[in-house]
């Protein structure tokens, strides 16, 4: 097998490799995927329905006894993150694509929302996507399915958010709402970041990659960590050199086009640890820009009690975690003082763990009752803000420090420049405001901005000099080099990206399929 | 707690709940059985793996005092001073604070009550620990002013974060720091103990299930929503 040369190897099984990979295959084009986690199966390997107390120190493992996965951001599992994602599926809209035109600051993408958009709605109609229609000009409308009824929180909520001019919405998820022939909807069982051992939630695994390697034209390599993309001396990537995860040998995958799929950082890594004589400074990186722009999300998380639902009775809410969404709302005020805007995820505690009770004032009898009194009605509110790039946040080999297969660990570098400092503060002062309009008290504020959904590192971009790969995802420097996940982003949106990803993804697909259609490959 | 989720806990607590579907035929569906309730560990003697027999008593008892049993057991009984030991045994940063702090309460109960701590009334219990337990709701009152006031400053935070999970995790030498003289000391061992024990209880059966009523895991056919209550 391994002397086969595949159309395209893809590194990477999660959101952007997966979707790829089935987009290719129903197009004839042969694929290896080449994951450096093993097999997981979602159905018996997660530990979807344990308890806290199922375990003596209270912590829950990912994965159930005896059960490998997950246990490094090299080597996961079949699936990547999307595994154990909170499937919160939003379109960026046109102003997230031209930020740079809308607000004057970062950067535009090198696409409209016209030429994504129909591949969010290919996505959309294959995996389903639930959400309700708002006509909200800044979130674009989709091919739902039903969306799932707020909770009594979210309607508190909602009344709050109105009166100050902000709209909550049903959130949009790639979950089920109605069933197929081999999905059935989501019965909110529960905590849908513990894996969904049903496949009511999308993930790659499931919904893309095994009816793709049914049809025989995608082979998957489990338990191989890509660790150089090769490239020839004639400027081509040829294929992969991994490692085995288990018994560390190294092995080759070959192809006539590579992708690299692996995950925002991880993807940039590999870049940078593929050099060669053509390529000093990493693959790809004439430019010198690959790791640069990195532009993960930032939140602030408020944790509070919602009086209204203080001392009622707890319910069984806590299926499908959150089932409403704020989106931006800030983005066309022209005094906010700060370029971008904010969201946010609203409502999505899971009801097994309680780590708010520690803070709460007193001890004995009173504590105990206040704590009771608080539990059905404690929620998580975090706002999730846009950074723009700056010089001070990359993505960088450590020198230093090697993971535990002996490959240099991935640096994040941070800094939050005035712009993210001002919007991280008007986010924070507005969800205070929405949630002291809800009659909430408040238990906890952030400490700072806390990264979250990492972006950028490979940006997309017309000009090679300023940017790693083009609008279809592929290099500059190498033409039949791809890089489809987070990290081709120019610009992050305050909206979670993995349905952009996947909407990439599909176009990528359809790129790649017709270049080798013409022998382009 | 009312006879209806008496009867329900017991039913989670022995038959698990099998899911159903809106569809049939599909055997790997139809066999998902929702079992993790259904574990019930066989109670036996804890030997403490950290603490000596008497530091164990008096953490008992104090966990006791933070969560006392009420309708619902309290932290003791929900098998919270096993919980603690777990986790002090394994971090070194906790263990000479509870270990001194536990000394420093024996100290009080015998200058000011001349008498064991284990053998205190709840009243002496709470007369001891009433200013730690308001000094740290003091604290954290202020930390969360604080922390406005900083960010409205709008200064330049800058930091370099390492998030790889497979960077082993520095030991620290914070934890040889001489606590006997240290002042601070009652109100971050109190705070310290009062974590813990709100962790262990919310995370255990009783706390969780009993105390607090959660009603998850399970399968609802349709999300209820909001109900519009009946007038």
């Amino acid at each position: 097998m391994q002397s086969d040369t595949f159309d395209v190897v893809i590194v990477g099984s999660g959101a952007g490799g997966g979707t790829l990979a089935s987009h290719l295959a129903r197009r004839g084009v042969r694929v290896a995927i080449v994951e450096g986690g093993p097999r997981v199966n979602t159905r018996t390997d997660f530990n979807t329905h344990a308890m806290p107390f199922d375990f003596p120190n209270r912590q829950i493992p990912t994965m159930r006894p005896g059960k490998v996965g997950f246990d490094s951001e090299r080597s996961r599992g079949v699936g990547g993150k999307t595994m154990l994602w909170n499937a919160v599926a939003l379109r960026l809209s046109q102003r997230d694509f031209k930020g740079r035109t809308h607000d004057g600051a970062g950067e535009d993408w090198p696409v409209d929302y016209k030429d994504i958009a129909p591949y969010y709605d290919a996505i959309e109609r294959e995996v389903g996507v639930c959400g309700n229609r708002d006509g909200l000009e800044d979130l674009p409308d989709g091919e739902f399915l039903p969306p799932v009824p707020l909770k009594c929180s979210d309607e508190i909520l909602q009344r709050a958010a109105r009166s100050l001019g902000a709209t909550l919405i049903h959130v949009r998820k790639s979950t089920r709402t109605v069933p197929t022939a081999t999905r059935p909807a989501c019965h909110f069982c529960g905590n849908c970041m513990a894996g969904c051992d049903v496949v009511a939630k999308y993930n790659s695994a499931d919904v893309h990659i095994t009816p793709a390697e049914e049809s025989g034209r995608v082979t998957v390599f489990s338990d191989c960590i890509v660790r150089e993309v090769l490239v020839s001396n004639e400027n081509r990537a040829t294929g992969v050199r991994y490692l085995h995860r288990v018994h560390q040998q190294e092995g080759e995958v070959r192809g006539r086009s590579v992708v690299v799929a692996c995950a925002c950082a991880q993807s940039v890594a590999l870049l940078l640890m593929s050099t060669s004589s053509r390529y000093p400074k990493g693959l790809a990186n004439s430019s010198g820009q690959l790791g640069r722009h990195f532009i993960p999300h930032f939140t602030g998380g408020i944790e509070c009690v919602l009086e209204d639902l203080r001392g009622t009775r707890a319910t069984n809410d806590e299926g499908f975690l959150d089932h409403a969404y704020l989106p931006s709302f800030v983005h066309n005020n022209k005094k906010r003082g700060y370029a971008r805007s904010f969201g946010a995820q609203v409502n999505y505690q899971n009801r097994r763990l309680a780590g708010w009770a520690k803070t709460m004032s007193g001890f004995g009898r009173a504590y105990k009752s206040s704590v009771k009194a608080a539990y059905p009605a404690f929620m998580q509110f975090t706002p999730y803000g846009e950074m723009l790039p700056n010089a001070q946040s990359y993505v960088d080999l450590d020198p230093d420090r090697k993971d535990k297969f002996g490959l240099p660990v991935a640096r994040r570098h941070l800094g939050w420049a005035a712009n993210e400092q001002a919007l991280f503060n008007d986010m924070v002062r507005w969800s205070l405001a929405i949630l002291e309009k809800a009659g909430a008290e408040i238990l906890t504020v952030p400490d700072g901005p806390a990264p979250n959904h990492e972006l950028g590192g490979c940006r997309m971009g017309r000009d090679p000099r300023t940017s790693v790969v083009n609008a279809d995802c592929r290099t500059h420097d190498v033409p039949n080099l791809y890089v489809v996940d987070g990290s081709v982003f120019p610009s992050a949106s305050e909206k979670n990206p993995t349905h952009t990803i996947m909407a990439l993804a599909a176009r990528a697909g359809e790129h790649i399929a017709e270049r080798l259609r013409r022998g382009d490959l | 707690m009312t006879e209806t989720r008496r009867q329900a806990l017991k039913m989670l607590g022995t038959i698990g709940v099998t899911c159903a579907f809106p569809f049939s035929g599909d055997e790997l569906y139809g066999q998902h059985v929702h079992t993790t309730l259904a574990q019930t560990p066989a109670p036996r003697p804890y030997a403490p793996a950290f603490f000596t027999p008497a530091e164990y008593a008096t953490l008992s008892r104090l966990t006791d005092v933070i969560i006392p049993p009420t309708d619902t057991p309290g932290a003791a009984a929900a098998g919270v001073p096993e919980y603690i030991d777990r986790v002090v045994s394994l971090n070194t940063e906790h263990q000479p604070v509870v270990r001194a702090g536990l000394a420093w309460l024996e100290r009080q109960a015998k200058a000011r009550f001349s008498r064991e701590l284990p053998l205190l009334s709840e009243a002496e219990h709470i007369a001891i620990l009433q200013p730690l337990s308001d000094e740290i709701d003091r604290q954290q009152r202020d930390a969360q002013r604080a922390r406005f006031r900083t960010e409205a400053q709008g200064r330049l935070v800058y930091y370099v974060a390492l998030t790889d999970k497979d960077t082993p995790a520095r030991p620290s030498s914070a934890a040889r720091i001489a606590l006997e003289a240290d002042p601070g000391l009652p109100v971050r061992f109190f705070r310290l103990i009062k974590s813990l024990t709100a962790d262990g209880y919310y995370t255990s059966r009783v706390g969780l299930i009993e105390e607090l009523g959660y009603a998850g895991n399970t399968v609802l056919a349709r999300f209820p929503g909001c109900p519009v209550p009946e007038h």
